[in-house]
């Protein structure tokens, strides 16, 4: 396969030189002047007040895709992570109306999800079920049950509840610190460094690096690869689950099969994150900035009155911009 | 001795013989940082079965790589029947009629041998749709000359490595090849099946297929051959008549040159026993060995390829099942269930396929270095970066690592630098019993040094070391004790001082002992 | 040749070889077994004009599931299939509701399926990038189309007789769709299982490294899949418009999806080396339209029907993988 000279240049340009920078910080410099154009063409883009609503919102989309980026790194896939989330929103909320504690509402759907996780860890790492299928037929057990609870997709509704009841648990969604600043968003700091702690910077994360790179290096190192390789869906679980718990407290409201969607978004938060790194690599920093990038973009959409429709065909064509540019800067050994 | 001179008898060596099928006339192949085949001559005459000798690293799989369409070569001319050839692609080795059968060829396992045979050169009939019953036939029929014990509806993945090689056999066979180069092909076949192996040879032989054998097994060279090339540290040594030589001779050009104090071993007094193996089977390729390691020795394991020298260290480590027999470490039954069970009670193993098995390619080399022990830089499950960086960098500086820096990603750096990582990989730790499969192959003299000095070390700590090798004479400059493995078994142990290169190629090639029928 | 955790395999060893054929013939035992329950349970079942309804149904199912089928054969997987599908229903719905001839609106499916085949052939051959990454892209990309060509609505086609023939009509007794289905699969299996290219299509899935020592080359293999999987879906697509009296809101066909890979290997379960074929995907891709029929007639809710097939994909492939001892890494990122 031939290339065109330019394209050789770029990948083997080294890290101080002006080429060099392009390649490696280009991506995210040319995500910032999409973000900056869509500030001119919409000023109400640009008001505080809308970015820290998108900044807030975004924890959602921000955790899920850290729960699906953990299986994404060790060569997985967690197709039911979304699902996940779906029906810890609605556990939360369900326990909620069956006038269970307020910690109930946080810790069942976190069990749940730790459940799951343990479950798809089964499947795939020890009994090796491909993770395509297998999560993917967990994802559809998990909609049937939700549909099932539900009476075929009853929202559960949490504002009809007295107020005592559930005031402490909307605090996390709704709740403000002092000087209006969101606790949704401290959350999804914490949340995040958490996630950067673990996979980055942990032994779990080492060995995680490793049975990406290579299982029979890492089997043959005494790493005890099935161990680490459930791990990543455990965690997953566990993390779509506290996404699935930040749905119902920011909106109130637990609509069975309404968090699917974010299963496509998260991919793409992803993928665009490997741009972010100079080897390509899927990252928890370039996943944040993707899920950022994403929301701001679906914002921008919003307020442009441009429907559902678009936001695919961009989200779409970001992927295959991404991987395509991430190809391009490596040199093919 | 004339050390470096072609040594060949009167009458063995005629480049320019009008029946000559194959002529390499100054062929030269660099690497960065060696030269695999320095100006080699190499000349095959028509229906002749001519072996090709040489140690690890002499440049026989070079050659043949570059015969075969693999490997470009630098200088040089090839001649194929008369007519110049560029050979620039295996499937253009292939028109010339040249075939070659290696030692694990690929095969579909889920397709049957018929399909394996046909892939690539499909026959179609008039209709355009594949002919099965044309091809099933053909199969059947060369599946016949072999002797073979299964059919052409058998999917490959039922059948032995052995077997497997058969198919590979037949499937060159089909093409009905001019020179058929076979690889090492007896390492994996019991006696039986290497009777009809050379059957098959002696057949084609009379209908003019010229053969290319290459093999470490004197007693099938000496059976089948007609003439003997020897290559040694990528030149040729001699070029032999097989029915005007013998065995010490061939040995002789093959090793050569004197042992240069290449090895810093020293006589270390031997402390306690920490390994010991009792009747250990696995699978079909360890037999009943029985071994024991002590503190501060090295343990050669000598044997050719095939002998089932890694199969028995995988076994020690955990990688493999064992059928029977024990193994005992510190005194202590062990039986570990993974390579982390075995590391986690002091065993540490330096594989023999570093690519695939011993580097995580896309990793930094400090990465690689510390995956092993990484728990040791653990705190409340985080890693301790700044400690660990510094131990790296010190052994950095231990091994005389090649490198930019821990950060550096591992496959730039040489195959002498990236095995000293790996090694560096399980001096972090505390392991005492070592295990290292072909540890220099593909590593220049420099590194070959440093490894030898961190083995030496180890010993001196007090660690029993394993070299498992198919240099006889990195074996003798290194090792205390050696055991020789040949098909599954240990065929002899030497003790210190006791064995020469000679004998250690006498035992793993059979010896005189009684052939023994079969390799169950 | 060694596993990842490392097997001797010097042959299959004779508890193996009976794992296998309990797993074979216990697959289609246990299928047949099934439907004789869920027939005895409700003899209605069993009623000509509902099995009849099976074959229509199944046909639709079997046909992505065809596409699906000889993608994956030569090591590739199409996430995109069911939102081509569902491209085409719309604009054949469209087309149709808008006056065109029935032939136009065949060839402008075949058009498009094959456009879609090779859009995804060129991005994993010339673009490198993974298959499951690019078909996603395409997938949403291929969404986004289709919403905004409905604007999220469905088409419906009232008292177009001659369009609805497709796949509604009968040729004497049987499904003119059943007809056209059999003969998709007898042209693949003649394809895979009679020719060259097909039989260097198998090859390059299951062992891309023989076939390229013998010269193979697996990215043409690949290319002639995706296409060729690419024109079953565009007529698959004409035909749902057909059957479903019009095309649907949904845009982005996991649906499709799930049932179509649950088809696929649950038909491989059939051969003794758990190798895919396209009789295989037939005869479950069938089974599973009577399953689904078979559990609404006894009173299953639409509900549960998607955990049933989701339970059903990870238990066929569970058989099938049982006797490797691998944890399930997916290779096609």
């Amino acid at each position: 396969m031939s290339r065109s000279a330019t394209a050789t240049e770029l990948a083997a340009s080294p890290s101080g030189t002006r080429l060099g920078i392009l390649r490696d910080y280009g991506s995210l410099i040319g995500m910032g002047l999409v973000l900056i154009v869509f500030a001119i063409v919409k000023s109400e883009f640009m008001v505080f007040q809308n970015i820290l609503g998108v900044l807030t919102q975004s924890t959602i989309l921000i955790v899920l895709s850290l729960a699906m980026l953990m299986v994404m790194s060790v060569r997985a896939v967690d197709l039911s992570a979304a699902q996940v989330a779906d029906a810890a929103s609605i556990i939360a909320a369900a326990s909620l109306i069956h006038d269970l504690p307020v910690w109930a509402a946080y810790l069942l759907p976190v069990a749940f999800g730790l459940i799951v996780g343990a479950v798809n860890g089964a499947l795939m790492s020890y009994l090796g079920v491909p993770a395509i299928i297998g999560t993917l037929g967990m994802m559809f057990v998990i909609r049937s049950l939700e549909l099932i609870y539900t009476n075929g997709g009853q929202p559960q509704i949490l504002f009809t509840l007295p107020r005592g009841v559930t005031e402490p648990f909307l605090y996390l969604g709704q709740g403000n610190l002092a000087a209006k600043l969101p606790f949704l968003l401290v959350f999804a700091v914490i949340v995040s460094v958490a996630a950067f702690l673990l996979r980055e910077r942990s032994v779990l994360g080492r060995r995680m690096d490793a049975i990406n790179g290579n299982v029979r290096t890492s089997f043959l190192a005494g790493v005890q690869i099935k161990k680490v390789f459930a791990s990543a869906f455990v965690i997953s679980g566990v993390l779509a689950a506290i996404a699935g718990i930040v749905i119902t407290s920011r909106t109130g409201i637990a609509v069975p099969r309404g968090s699917e969607s974010y299963l496509l978004e998260g991919f793409v938060a992803i993928y665009l994150g490997t741009l972010a790194s100079k080897t390509n690599r899927m990252n928890v920093v370039g996943t944040l900035i993707g899920a950022l990038f994403v929301s701001f973009l679906n914002n921008w959409l919003t307020l442009m009155g441009i429907g559902a429709e678009y936001k695919n065909i961009l989200s779409g064509c970001f992927i295959l911009i991404a991987i395509a540019i991430g190809a391009l800067r490596q040199p093919k050994s | 001795m004339p050390l470096l001179h072609e040594v060949d008898q009167a009458g063995a060596e005629s480049s320019l013989s009008s029946d000559s099928v194959l002529v390499c006339r100054d062929i030269v192949k660099r690497f960065p940082g060696h030269i695999a085949l320095d100006h080699v001559h190499f000349e095959v005459r028509k229906g002749e079965v001519h072996a090709l000798l040489g140690q690890n690293g002499a440049g026989k799989s070079t050659l043949v790589k570059i015969i075969t369409g693999v490997y470009s070569y630098d200088e040089g001319t090839i001649t194929v029947d008369g007519k110049p050839a560029r050979i620039q692609h295996p499937k253009h080795a292939e028109e010339l009629g040249i075939a070659i059968i290696h030692q694990d060829q690929q095969h579909v396992l889920q397709f049957d041998v018929t399909r394996n045979a046909f892939l690539g050169d499909e026959l179609k009939g008039p209709s355009g749709l594949l002919d099965f019953k044309r091809m099933r036939q053909l199969t059947e029929e060369a599946l016949r000359r072999i002797d073979a014990d299964f059919t052409a509806d058998t999917p490959v993945g039922e059948l032995s490595v052995g077997q497997r090689e058969q198919v590979a056999i037949v499937s060159a066979l089909l093409k009905n090849p001019k020179i058929l180069i076979l690889d090492e092909p007896t390492a994996s076949l019991s006696n039986r099946e290497v009777r009809k192996l050379f059957e098959i040879i002696r057949t084609l032989q009379s209908q003019g297929v010229t053969i290319i054998y290459i093999s470490h097994h004197f007693e099938e060279i000496f059976e089948i051959s007609n003439r003997i090339t020897v290559l040694r540290d990528g030149k040729r040594a001699g070029t032999l008549t097989t029915s005007e030589t013998n065995k010490e001779e061939i040995i002789r050009l093959m090793i050569g040159r004197d042992l240069t104090q290449l090895y810093p071993k020293e006589n270390l007094p031997c402390g306690e026993v920490v390994l010991e193996v009792q009747n250990l089977s696995q699978g079909r390729s360890v037999h009943d060995v029985s071994f024991s390691a002590r503190r501060g020795e090295i343990l050669g394991i000598a044997g050719l390829v095939g002998a089932g020298r890694t199969e028995l260290a995988l076994t020690i480590y955990g990688a493999l099942k064992p059928t029977s027999g024990r193994i005992l470490v510190h005194g202590k039954p062990f039986s570990p269930r993974t390579p982390a069970d075995a590391a986690a009670s002091g065993i540490a193993f330096i594989p023999e396929d570093r690519r695939q098995e011993g580097l995580i390619a896309n990793l930094t080399v400090k990465e690689n270095m510390t995956i092993a022990n990484i728990s040791r830089w653990s705190r409340w499950g985080l890693v301790r970066r700044a400690q660990e960086k510094q131990t790296v960098r010190d052994m950095i500086e231990k091994l005389s690592i090649a490198t930019t820096g821990v950060n550096q990603l591992i496959q730039n750096l040489s195959g002498g630098n990236q095995q000293k990582v790996v090694i560096g990989r399980w001096l972090t730790g505390s392991s005492d019993i070592y295990i290292f499969d072909e540890p220099t192959t593909g590593v220049d003299v420099g590194s070959k040094v440093e490894i030898y000095h961190q083995m030496t070390e180890l010993a001196r700590k007090g660690a029993a070391v394993l070299l498992i090798s198919s240099d006889f004479e990195e074996l003798l400059g290194m090792s205390d004790r050696i055991l020789v493995m040949r098909k599954g078994r240990i065929t002899k142990q030497f003790e210190a001082g006791e064995a020469t290169q000679q004998e250690l190629l006498y035992w793993s090639t059979g010896g005189e002992g009684p052939q023994e029928e079969g390799t169950r | 040749m060694k596993s990842a955790v490392g097997i001797n395999e010097s042959g299959v060893s004779a508890k193996e070889r009976w794992g296998k054929v309990i797993t074979k013939r216990g697959t289609l035992a246990g299928m047949i077994l099934i439907l004789l329950v869920l027939g005895i349970l409700s003899p209605q079942f069993f009623a000509i004009s509902n099995l009849l309804e099976i074959l229509k149904q199944g046909s639709i199912l079997t046909m992505v599931a065809l596409s699906q089928t000889i993608v994956l054969v030569a090591g590739g997987f199409d996430l995109s299939a069911g939102a081509v599908v569902h491209f085409v229903s719309n604009l054949s719905a469209g087309m149709i509701s808008g006056g065109q001839h029935v032939t136009v609106v065949l060839f402008m499916g075949i058009l498009i399926g094959c456009v879609a085949g090779v859009l995804n052939a060129v991005l994993v051959n010339q673009f490198k990038i993974p298959p499951f990454v690019a078909t996603l892209g395409v997938m949403f990309v291929l969404a986004g189309i289709t919403l905004a060509y409905n604007q999220g609505k469905a088409i419906p086609l009232k008292g177009y007789p001659e369009f609805t023939y497709l796949g509604q009509g009968y040729v004497g007794p049987i499904p003119f769709i059943v007809i056209v289905v059999m003969a998709m699969m007898l042209a693949m299996h003649l394809h895979l299982k009679r020719t060259a290219a097909g039989l260097r299509m198998y090859a390059a899935g299951q062992n891309p490294q023989a076939a390229r020592i013998r010269g193979i080359s697996t990215s043409k293999s690949l290319f002639a899949a995706f296409v060729i999987g690419g024109l079953i879906l565009g007529l698959t697509g004409v035909f749902h418009a057909s059957y479903n009296y019009g095309s649907s809101a949904v845009a982005s066909g996991l649906d499709f999806l799930i049932s179509a890979l649950a088809a696929a290997f649950l038909g491989s379960t059939f051969s003794k080396t758990g190798e895919l074929s396209v009789i295989g995907t037939t005869c479950a891709g069938m089974f599973i339209a009577a399953l689904s029929n078979g559990l609404i007639i006894n009173g299953v809710s639409n509900t549960a029907m998607s955990g049933i097939l989701g339970s059903i994909l990870v238990i066929s492939v569970i058989l099938s993988v049982l006797h490797k001892r691998e944890i399930g890494q997916v290779t096609i990122f």
